[in-house]
This record gives C-alpha cells, sequence and structure tokens, in this order.
C-alpha cells in the first residue's frame, strides 16, 4: 500500500464515523436570526441600557450555540446535543473491543482494565486500581487514560474524571473528543466515586475517609462484573468512623459543589459504597448487601421510597415498565428433604445462566433470558446481557464471558463483544454503559 | 425567508446533511463537536443567502472549507493541538496491520493544521484538481501544491509508522519543484 492509497482510505473509513446530529435545520435557521441580531446591536452602538442588553444577549447566545471551545467554561459543551444513534454497533472480534459498540440507546463508552498489587498469594492483594479507556470520536477507539476513576455523560459528550491516587480533591470535566480536560471544579477531599444525573446537569461524587478499593476482603478483590465494585465493593470497614463519609451534589453549569454528610450502610460490609442516582433523577440510592438492594435518599439528605430495585444492574427499563431481575428459584426446607428430593427438585429447575423481566406494576414475569447478568438496558424491548452460551463456556467456566444484546424474550441475542478469557482474573476488563 | 423557503431550506438539509457532515468531519480532524459547529455555521449562512444562491450544495462546501479556514488563521486552534497522544494502536510500530496504520493515520490527520488537513481532504476525498481547490480556497495552484507537499511531509513526522509506505518521500520530493510533486501524486491515483 502507498502513502495516497492510504490517505484515500482512511478519509473515506473515517468520514463514514460521521453522525447528522439531529435539528440541524432548526439550528441553522435559530442561529441565523442570532447572526443578525447581534449586527444589529453592534450597528445601534452601546449607549442605551435596552442596547446593551441585546448585546450581553447574543454574545451568551453566541457561546449557547457551541461556536468555539472556551478553557474556562462549560456551558458550551453542555449546549452540545448527545451523540444519539440507536443502531447496534459490535466488535465481537475484539476483547476489550477496539471499535465503538452500541447497543440502540446505549454505547459502552469507556471500560477499565484493574490492576492490583501486595497481598499474599493465597490471600487478597493490598487493593487495586483501574485503568481507564474512553471512547474518543476523533480517533474512532477506545483510547487509554490517566484517570484514576470516571463516569461518562449521558449523550457521550463528556466526561467526568478523578485523579489518581484516590481519593481526589477535585474533578475533572472531559471532553470525551480529544479527551481534554474542559474545566476542574474543586471539591471536600475524599472524592473517589462519580456518577453523572440521568439529564447530564448535575454529578454525584462519593466521599471517603481513603481509598475505599485498598480494603479488600478475601476473594472481592477483583469486580466479577460490571458495576459489582458500584454496588458491592470490595472491602470491609477496618475501624468505625472509616469509609464513606458523604456524597457531593454539584451542578455543572455553576460549578457548585454541596457536600452532604452520609456514613456507610449498617448492612453493607463492602468498603466502597458509592452513591447513584434513581431513574429520574430526583434521588439518589446508596447500595446495599440484601434485599433490597438499593436504598433511596432525597438529594439533599433523608430516606425515602424510590423506585422498585433488584440485584440486576440493569434494574428498571427507561420506560420504567420493566424491571431486570433474578430468576425464581424454589426455596428448600433446612434439613427436612432427604437427598434423593432434592435431587428431583433441583432436576426441575432451570439449567444454566438465566436472568429474567418482570412487569413492574404486576410483578408477573414478561420474559426470561438466557444470561449471567442484566447489565443495562438497550431500549425498552432490549438488554445487554453478559452471555455465557453453553457451547461456548463448556469446560471453560461462566467467567469466559462475552457482552450481547438480548430481548426481552431471550430469542434474540447479538453478541456485541469478544470473549473474556476470565473476568475474575487481574487485567480483565468491564465495561461502562452509558444512553448515547 | 419566507414558510416555502424555509420548507425547501429544510428539505436541501435532509437529503444533504449526511454527505455534508462526512465533509465537515473531515474537515474538522474528526472533532464530531467541531464537525456540527462548522455545518451548523456554514448552513446559517448559506440559509441567510438563500435567494440568491444558485447552487446550494456547492455552496455550502466552499463555505465549509473556507469558514475552516478562516478560523484557523484567526488563531483559533480548537482541539487539533489537544489530540496529543496517539492511539495505543500507534505505539505497536511493528504492527503493520491495514487498520492500525489507518488509524493512526487519522491520528497524524488530526494534528495537521486546518488549511493541511483541508487541502488533503479536497484533494483526497473530494477528488478535486490542484486548480479547482485553489479556486475554492482563493489562494494561488502553487501555494496549494506546497502545503500539499508540507502536509504530507507532516504526516510523516507526527507518524514514523507511515514511513514504511510507498510513494512520495519527503526527503526525494523536496528536491522536486511542486508541479512534480503534484504530477506524482496524480500519476499514483487509480
Amino acid at each position: 500500500m502507498n502513502m495516497d492509497t492510504l490517505l484515500r482510505q482512511t478519509l473515506r473509513e473515517w468520514a463514514e464515523e460521521a453522525e447528522v446530529p439531529q435539528g440541524l435545520a432548526d439550528r441553522a435557521l435559530r442561529r441565523r436570526g442570532r447572526r443578525r441580531i447581534s449586527r444589529l446591536s453592534v450597528g445601534a452602538g452601546a449607549t442605551a441600557l435596552v442596547t446593551a442588553g441585546v448585546l450581553l444577549a447574543a454574545q451568551a447566545v453566541v457561546t449557547d450555540s457551541g461556536s468555539l471551545p472556551k478553557e474556562d467554561t462549560v456551558s458550551l459543551p453542555l449546549s452540545r446535543p448527545g451523540m444519539g444513534g440507536d443502531d447496534v454497533r459490535t466488535d465481537p472480534g475484539s476483547s476489550p473491543p477496539k471499535k465503538f459498540v452500541a447497543a440502540k440507546q446505549t454505547a459502552l463508552s469507556a471500560y477499565y482494565v484493574t490492576q492490583s498489587w501486595g497481598g499474599s498469594k493465597l490471600g487478597p492483594p493490598d487493593g487495586f486500581s483501574r485503568t481507564w479507556y474512553l471512547y474518543d470520536s476523533t480517533v474512532g477507539t477506545y483510547r487509554k487514560t490517566p484517570w484514576a476513576y470516571l463516569d461518562v455523560a449521558p449523550g457521550l459528550r463528556l466526561a467526568a474524571v478523578l485523579e489518581g491516587p484516590l481519593p481526589a480533591s477535585r474533578v475533572g470535566i472531559v471532553d470525551t473528543a480529544g479527551g481534554k480536560v474542559l474545566r476542574w471544579v474543586p471539591l471536600r477531599p475524599g472524592a473517589a466515586g462519580v456518577a453523572w444525573s440521568p439529564d447530564g446537569d448535575r454529578l454525584l461524587v462519593t466521599h471517603y475517609t481513603d481509598n475505599p478499593d485498598e480494603h479488600l476482603e478475601p476473594n472481592r478483590a477483583q469486580p466479577a462484573w460490571p458495576g459489582q465494585d458500584r454496588l458491592m465493593a470490595s472491602a470491609t470497614p477496618t475501624s468505625s468512623g472509616d469509609g464513606r463519609t458523604g456524597y457531593s451534589v454539584i451542578d455543572i453549569r455553576s460549578a457548585k459543589a454541596v457536600f452532604h454528610r452520609l456514613p456507610p450502610e449498617h448492612n453493607n460490609i463492602n468498603y466502597r459504597q458509592d452513591l447513584g442516582w434513581s431513574r429520574d433523577g430526583r434521588l439518589i440510592w446508596s447500595p446495599t448487601a440484601t434485599e433490597p438492594s438499593r436504598v433511596y435518599y432525597e438529594i439533599g439528605g433523608g430516606r425515602t421510597e424510590g423506585e422498585p430495585t433488584s440485584f440486576q444492574e440493569a434494574g428498571l427499563s427507561p420506560n420504567g415498565r420493566y424491571l431486570a431481575t433474578n430468576p425464581v428459584r424454589r426455596q428448600m426446607p433446612n434439613g427436612k428433604l432427604s437427598i434423593e428430593e432434592i435431587e428431583e427438585i433441583l432436576k426441575n429447575e432451570p439449567t444454566g445462566p438465566l436472568t429474567r423481566v418482570v412487569e413492574t406494576a404486576t410483578g408477573r414475569e414478561v420474559g426470561t433470558q438466557p444470561m449471567l447478568q442484566l447489565v443495562a438496558w438497550a431500549d425498552d424491548a432490549h438488554l445487554i446481557g453478559l452471555g455465557c452460551g453453553t457451547a461456548t463456556c463448556r469446560g471453560k467456566g461462566e467467567f469466559h464471558n462475552r457482552f450481547v444484546m438480548v430481548d426481552i424474550a431471550g430469542k434474540e441475542i447479538v453478541p456485541l463483544t469478544g470473549f473474556r478469557e476470565n473476568s475474575q482474573e487481574p487485567g480483565s476488563w468491564v465495561p461502562l454503559f452509558t444512553r448515547r | 425567508m419566507d414558510a416555502a423557503a424555509e420548507r425547501q431550506f429544510r428539505e436541501f438539509v435532509t437529503a444533504r446533511s449526511p454527505a455534508l457532515m462526512r465533509l465537515a468531519f473531515l474537515l474538522a480532524g474528526g472533532d464530531a463537536h467541531a464537525a456540527e459547529d462548522l455545518l451548523q455555521t456554514s448552513l446559517a449562512k448559506t440559509a441567510a443567502r438563500w435567494r440568491t444562491v444558485e447552487d446550494l450544495e456547492s455552496y455550502v462546501r466552499t463555505v465549509m472549507y473556507r469558514q475552516q479556514v478562516s478560523w484557523w488563521r484567526r488563531g483559533v486552534r480548537r482541539r487539533e493541538t489537544t489530540i496529543a497522544e496517539p492511539p495505543d494502536v500507534a505505539a505497536r510500530a511493528d504492527d503493520t496491520h491495514a487498520l492500525e496504520l489507518r488509524l493512526v493515520m487519522r491520528g497524524a490527520l488530526a494534528k495537521l493544521t486546518a488549511k493541511q488537513r483541508t487541502v488533503l481532504v479536497l484533494r483526497y476525498f473530494e477528488d478535486l484538481p490542484d486548480t479547482e481547490v485553489a479556486r475554492l480556497l482563493g489562494c494561488s495552484v502553487g501555494t496549494v501544491r506546497s502545503t500539499a507537499h508540507r502536509s504530507l511531509a507532516r504526516l510523516r513526522t507526527l507518524a514514523p509508522e507511515l514511513a514504511e509506505l510507498r510513494g512520495l518521500e519527503p526527503e526525494q520530493a523536496a528536491g522536486r519543484s511542486a508541479s512534480a510533486e503534484s504530477m506524482t501524486l496524480k500519476e499514483a491515483r487509480p
């Protein structure tokens, strides 16, 4: 291949990744109007208060319309629409993925690889850290980042990042295209977890007394599935007063952070207890280790009732009609059954991995899926699951798995990524799924 | 713009925005945000002159080329200077897989100046002759050719992996006249 051919091929292939944003004509027509206002204002002079007001408005509009990035403002990227799209983009031959992966309205926005250190051969390591790879639309692949923790905003345009070593004392707002930090927001020390609100306007930062990834208990050193370290974490408090101290809610537009005290949940032995947003962004939840898997709080503090929860990370469908949950397994009365009776019960139990979806209002089962986990909803009729087909996983165990898109009925399965060799081993990768 | 003209404008944008967005995306070096800004600005300018423009698509494209170079001239460096690190694949210089080379090429293209990239896009994506590129950008043919030469040399500097490719060597080209370079490139085209 010569330079000429490579250049042509690259440009052709690259151009195909361009996505047409919604409402282009509307925005162009509005912007044409603003250009007129701006010219009119300058022409009229800035002596009158009214004219000055128009000038200010015109300038504000230019910034809001997203003309050019500025280092010292975050208002610009917020005005940008999300990447959008509802197609299915797969990279089934790669693990971790190299090409952009998405299932309808949800994309694999980033992933991390874990590294552990210290500890004995048989015991847990002393701690672990994550190396994050973030999808960068300018190069069309996932790029290594220097951040210790991150979350991607709905729409995939921005990411919130924390610097290592954790915990951090500021959160950065990063442009996912190119990876530039647009702004740093100073925080009370101890920040080690971050989550974007569903509307992309706020951040929820969880604070700890020290690095929550350095308090590991046996066999919990590695997150075995996406979100495990967010939900169930990996460490136990070493003494009273250690662990989670509270959370900050940050308004992105004003860059103001408000801290609220919230100690660890007593019924959760895990050290990392990152908080999350409810589906509508009106409440926040704290993870437990029992049913219900989440307890809800008002954003300003104070326990309250929230949406139904389950141990399946996917939780409620985007429209709230369905809940991803675990299969119903028959209870066995302890010590009251013979071996033969137990074997008879087990014989009638479904074999292999199984998840199910129920209707939230009635609890009626609407479908089961041959999945190990349901990690996110792709849309109201499809989920992203952790799959381990009987044929492909035979002899390799449940930790040899891949991410797939599956419909509620469990019939249509589309592989999204390649297989992870062993998702429990250090060096395995864990995806982050975000609304497009 | 009356209601009928506005409807025509919307139909034009709906029909042509995929192709225009592809061009904007390349001119912006793969920066989706900047591409959107570029196309939006160009469409707004086109809408303002709706009644007087004859060939709409050609007009929008010309506005995009010039707008991109103009932003660059005004010192608006955008993000091409911030795509500092090449993708991981670029580090594996021994891996000459075509896909990886294209990724390397993308990273290098993204780091060119807007003017350099615009000339390459016009030549190798839009497939325009140098005379047409010069007309569109409002410069001389000689400027187009020297810019193209410097851009190719810069690509090789930015991405040493590309040195293995056959084609015009920067050192070799340096000794040639601008027109000879252009001829060589044209001859290499399929």
